[in-house]
């Protein structure tokens, strides 16, 4: 039975604060495309509305199921969408929660179908629950508030329409005392409930035991959210550290390990530890460094971390060592290529370190959120062609470099705690390195790169291509025959590179090779990533562009592990690939000197990718219809021809769609007796009434139906075909023929206007 | 040798010569209504009984008895009153002083057309009297039942607008008339050959003679009642009767014997259209009339109501 118009109305009011309070929600997480695909589903909803209200849907029908359905179920194709053409998508948490947003718009707009308007706003309850523990601003508590009011007063609404019909007309109606202090105490219970949810800690430590922690109580998880308990999984010590890991803490265990950070207080009872080979540390106040008089654990592994409180015990649980063969954990967006040192030179059988490198410029800043402090490079990369940007953090394990690993595009990099820019210095070939021995264990990085458009082109300044004839250079030019110069260029030997050569780590180049590019190119083809870099920077070069090749390590998103949001970097990881110097964007050296141009990366190894900025669907889309613009620009006759006859087809599809079924019509009734002849001519004339916009209303018999107002004798022969089985045909079958050849021939009369002849 | 189709066209052709006969009769005893004869002649065929409610003047009685000379049986009237007693309809028992024994002495109700004026004024007693005899063609006295003809036909008129002093007849006993039916005012031509006719006679009512005897009406009868219904169309039946139970603006939905003098009725249309076969369209073109006596609600207008009805239930096509 369908609900009052009152209760629906307020259903609408509860669907569309919980829809308000998903989409801060889910902004407030990043989520891709959501403000787009929050507006097509509020739009596809309006239209199920319409379409409910135009129909007439008061039980659940084909249509309805299938609206209804087809709503609910479009997150997940935009997503899939998004992913097959922009490779981004968004967590499956949010799709279900897209999916249930959209499934309770669906069932807000169709109030007439049964259970609907209850089932919206059960929907719109947990929504509500969800997005609050999701949002992080200062709104979300207002817009709960809202929910909360409006709720009880759908409660009310509810309760009242359930008693509909079973009072006297001339009762009186009395506000039901104890229902309403039952409800008003429930939401007094929730609003206590849901105030230690404000914030995550206190949350923790109010629901400590209903919730699995990470460890060290009866109930425990890898998967938890909470960070109750002093398990294995890491724990950021506020109060007491009870081991090293790579996380970043308020609290450092004394350790004789080497470390950035260190500190003295004159209080202290022992002699402090002096740090050997150690030239630089970051000062920490002598209340952050907790004394140390046993061995503790040393976790290497990718665990999941708890950033929120440990429980309060007397005694510190002892951690066991969980080594790791990982040198390095990535948190962020990968692919990533993490550079460690630059090659400029090749003499036909090595590649050659760059050592005339100018070090950059560089500026220590305050960011604002956070109360970190960057350092940030004098690089000003192209907005025309970086047109994101992402943060990822690199966690040393067991590295032992002095080099940074630096993503392309870094333009600003910081650790915790940092104080001063002379912590950061560069290497001879221009890469950015620590000012200590090598970087200690568990140090976190964070940087901030740009990332370039995957379809952007680059300005490129090309020099006198060389006048050699080697193999490598011949067949640059013939990779490039036809390709404008510049970026294009570049991409087509790239391209070639990675579509007819093979990655063998394990192929190698003979020793009796003269060159081993040229043996590669020409004769094995299949080479491990240094041959493919080395190749690709001379073949570029070849062409007269400034090339480098760099090696550091490929952060593999096939390595990434969900449990701990961390992808570990091995050994296996190192990777070599090349970077060609692009004419637009900026870099200022330390002399002052400000060079033209930023260097960009390309991926010439097969079965490597590069982190490009994230595209919506929406982008993406608009892109697709400029190059379909370009296309039709670049061949204007065919393009002319091809819009003529698309406009005159559309102009008379109707026509056309008429003279199809007219032909249909002749090719199937031949032979049809009459009954089998008047059903597939009144299927017909239903299709062609579909198509004009004049479909039959549903409750209107044929012999009302305006269509057919003109052809009496054909109604009389539908009928009898339909309803009168068993009885004698109205007329005889050259008479019927007739009748349903009038019928389908003539055209349909315009809406609102009946035809002469009309009964 | 006549194959059965072409025995049944005849039968047919034969029947439509007395329908056209009785149309053209009833036509031109009241004019400029042919869509109201339809129905009567609809109801008349399925074994219903007629309930007018109009103004006074528009012809109720006039048709009545038109209709009593054209199937050329028996006509009585009573003209209802607070003071009617059910025995001055159904007759009594009077002692015969000679013979010293009771002798039944009929009332009007033994008849072949009953014209009921102003029901609404009888006595509800007075009333449950007439419905025996509407519903079971039947009377009973002194214990003793009595048979009535079976082609018994009332037609029970009601004044719409007088309510002073009358006796509305509940939902449940409106149930007995097959269809209610408002006659209304004629358009100008059909008035106007109306005073010329008058003009002409001089006012007196020329005496027609019979069309069709009772015998014949009940094989009429027997015939329409043979028009067949296909499962398609009872489904629609059934679905409109549903949704009549289950509108939150009705309070009475239409009953089982509602369902069944619809069928009978949309019946009678499709064979005083010359079908053998009833349509969608029959069922629609009856609903009118017959939902308008049954249905009770909180709607405004039943004929708006009852045309939203038809709208939103799906006319049956194909399976």
């Amino acid at each position: 039975m369908p609900v009052s118009q009152h209760l629906s109305r307020v259903t609408v009011v509860l669907v569309l604060i919980a829809t308000a309070l998903l989409q801060f929600a889910l902004d407030g997480r990043g989520v891709h495309d959501g403000p787009a695909l929050l507006a097509v589903s509020v739009g596809g909803a309006v239209f199920v509305g319409m379409l409910a209200r135009r129909r007439r849907w008061s039980d659940w029908n084909l249509g309805a199921v299938l609206s209804v359905l087809a709503l609910a179920l479009l997150p997940i194709v935009w997503d899939g969408a998004a992913r097959v053409s922009t490779r981004f998508g968004n967590p499956y948490e949010v799709q279900l929660a897209c999916v249930l947003r959209n499934a309770m718009l669906g069932l807000a707009a169709t109030p007439r179908l049964p259970r609907a308007t209850i089932q919206a706003a059960f929907a719109s309850f947990f929504l509500v629950v969800f997005g609050f523990l999701w949002a992080t601003d200062f709104w979300s508590i207002g817009l709960l508030v809202a929910y909360s009011a409006v709720g009880a007063w759908w409660l009310f609404a509810a309760y009242w329409e359930g008693l509909g019909g079973r009072f006297a007309d001339s009762s009186e109606r009395a506000v039901p005392v104890r229902p309403a202090l039952a409800v008003i105490a429930c939401l007094v219970l929730l609003a206590l409930a849901a105030a230690p949810l404000a914030s995550r800690s206190k949350a923790t430590t109010a629901l400590a035991g209903f919730f699995p922690s990470s460890g060290g109580t009866f109930w425990n998880d890898p998967y938890a959210q909470g960070g109750v308990g002093d398990g294995d999984q890491m724990v950021a010590a506020k109060d007491q550290a009870s081991g090293f890991g790579p996380i970043d803490t308020d609290l450092f265990l004394e350790s004789e390990m080497p470390s950035l950070y260190d500190s003295f207080s004159e209080f202290s009872e022992a002699e402090p530890v002096k740090k050997k080979r150690v030239r630089r540390a970051i000062p920490l106040a002598p209340s952050q460094m907790q004394s140390n008089h046993k061995r503790r654990g040393l976790t290497q592994q990718s665990t999941r971390e708890f950033d929120t409180v440990r429980q309060n015990t007397a005694q510190t649980p002892e951690t066991k060592d969980r080594l790791s063969a990982a040198l390095l954990l990535v948190k962020g967006q990968t692919p990533l290529h993490l550079a460690l040192e630059t090659y400029d030179r090749w003499d036909g059988r090595s590649l050659i370190a760059s050592s005339e490198q100018a070090p950059l410029e560089t500026k220590l800043r305050n960011a604002e959120e956070g109360g970190l402090r960057w350092l940030d490079l004098s690089i000003t990369l192209p907005s025309d062609c970086f047109t994101s940007s992402s943060r990822n953090q690199v966690r040393i394990v067991n590295l032992k470099t002095k080099r940074v690993p630096t993503p392309a595009g870094t333009r600003s990099v910081t650790l915790s705690r940092l104080h001063s820019g002379s912590m950061f210095t560069f290497a001879d070939d221009g890469s950015l390195a620590m000012a200590v021995d090598h970087v200690p264990q568990l140090t976190i990085f964070e940087f901030e790169a740009g990332l370039r458009d995957r379809h952007s082109t680059l300005q490129m300044e090309q020099s006198a291509p060389e006048a050699s004839d080697d193999a490598a250079t011949l067949l640059a030019r013939e990779w490039v025959r036809g390709v404008p110069a510049g970026w294009p260029q570049v991409e087509a030997v790239v391209a070639r590179l990675r579509q007819d050569y093979t990655h063998d780590q394990t192929a190698m180049v003979p020793s009796d090779a003269e060159d081993s590019v040229e043996y590669f190119l020409s004769n094995s083809k299949r080479g491990p990533d240094f041959l493919f870099a080395a190749s690709a920077a001379v073949m570029l070069r070849s062409l007269g562009y400034d090339t480098r090749v760099r090696s550091g390590f490929y952060a593999n998103p096939d390595r990434f592990e969900r449990n701990s949001d961390l992808t570990p970097v091995v050994a296996e990881d190192a990777h070599f690939w090349v970077e060609v110097r692009t004419s637009n964007g900026l870099r200022v050296t330390k002399g002052g000197e400000k060079l033209a141009g930023v260097w960009a990366t390309v991926e010439p190894t097969p079965g490597y990718e590069l982190l490009y900025a994230p595209e919506t669907l929406l982008t993406r889309f608009r892109r697709t219809v400029v190059a379909c613009l370009l296309l039709l620009a670049a061949y204007p006759i065919v393009s002319c021809s091809v819009l003529i006859v698309a406009g005159v087809a559309l102009a008379t599809r109707r026509r056309l769609f008429d003279a199809t079924l007219v032909g249909w019509w002749s090719v199937l009734s031949r032979g049809a007796k009459a009954d089998r002849l008047a059903r597939l001519t009144l299927r017909l004339l239903q299709w062609r009434a579909w198509a004009h916009r004049q479909s039959r209303p549903i409750g209107t018999p044929l012999g009302k139906w305006e269509t057919l107002y003109a052809h009496g004798d054909f109604v009389a022969l539908a009928s009898w075909a339909l309803y009168g089985e068993g009885t004698p045909a109205p007329l005889r079958p050259q008479c019927a023929r007739r009748a349903c050849w009038d019928a389908i021939r003539t055209p349909l009369p315009r809406a609102g206007r009946p035809q002469e002849g009309q009964r | 040798m006549k194959t059965l189709a072409e025995t049944s066209r005849i039968e047919h052709n034969a029947d439509h010569g007395i329908v056209e006969e009785l149309r053209t009769e009833l036509n031109q005893a009241l004019r400029g209504k042919a869509d109201v004869v339809e129905m009567v002649l609809a109801c008349l065929l399925a074994k219903g009984h007629l309930l007018l409610e109009d103004l006074p003047g528009l012809g109720k009685t006039t048709l009545a008895k038109a209709l009593a000379h054209a199937v050329g049986g028996r006509y009585s009237r009573v003209q209802c009153t607070p003071d009617l007693m059910p025995s001055d309809i159904t007759g009594f028992n009077l002692l015969n002083q000679k013979t010293r024994e009771f002798e039944f002495s009929e009332g009007p109700v033994f008849t072949d057309v009953l014209l009921a004026d102003e029901i609404n004024r009888a006595t509800p007693r007075t009333q449950s009297a007439l419905f025996e005899a509407m519903a079971e063609r039947q009377v009973t006295i002194d214990r003793e039942r009595r048979l009535l003809p079976s082609t018994f036909f009332v037609i029970a008129t009601q004044n719409p607008i007088e309510s002073h002093g009358a006796y509305p007849l509940p939902e449940a006993q409106l149930d007995r008339f097959a269809m209610k039916l408002s006659i209304g005012y004629p358009d100008p031509e059909s008035e106007l050959a109306m005073l010329q006719d008058d003009a002409a006679t001089g006012g007196d009512n020329e005496e027609r003679s019979a069309v069709v005897a009772p015998v014949a009406l009940g094989e009429l009868q027997e015939h329409a009642q043979a028009t067949i219904v296909s499962e398609k169309v009872q489904q629609y039946l059934v679905a409109i009767a549903s949704e009549t139970r289950e509108n939150e603006h009705v309070t009475l939905g239409l009953s089982p014997r509602g369902v069944l003098t619809w069928q009978r009725v949309a019946q009678a249309r499709a064979f005083l259209q010359g079908r053998n076969f009833v349509t969608p369209d029959d069922i629609q073109d009856v609903a009118g009339p017959v939902l308008r006596v049954r249905l009770a609600g909180d709607f405004p207008d039943a004929d708006s109501f009852i045309k939203d009805l038809l709208a939103r239930t799906p006319a049956p096509t194909f399976d």
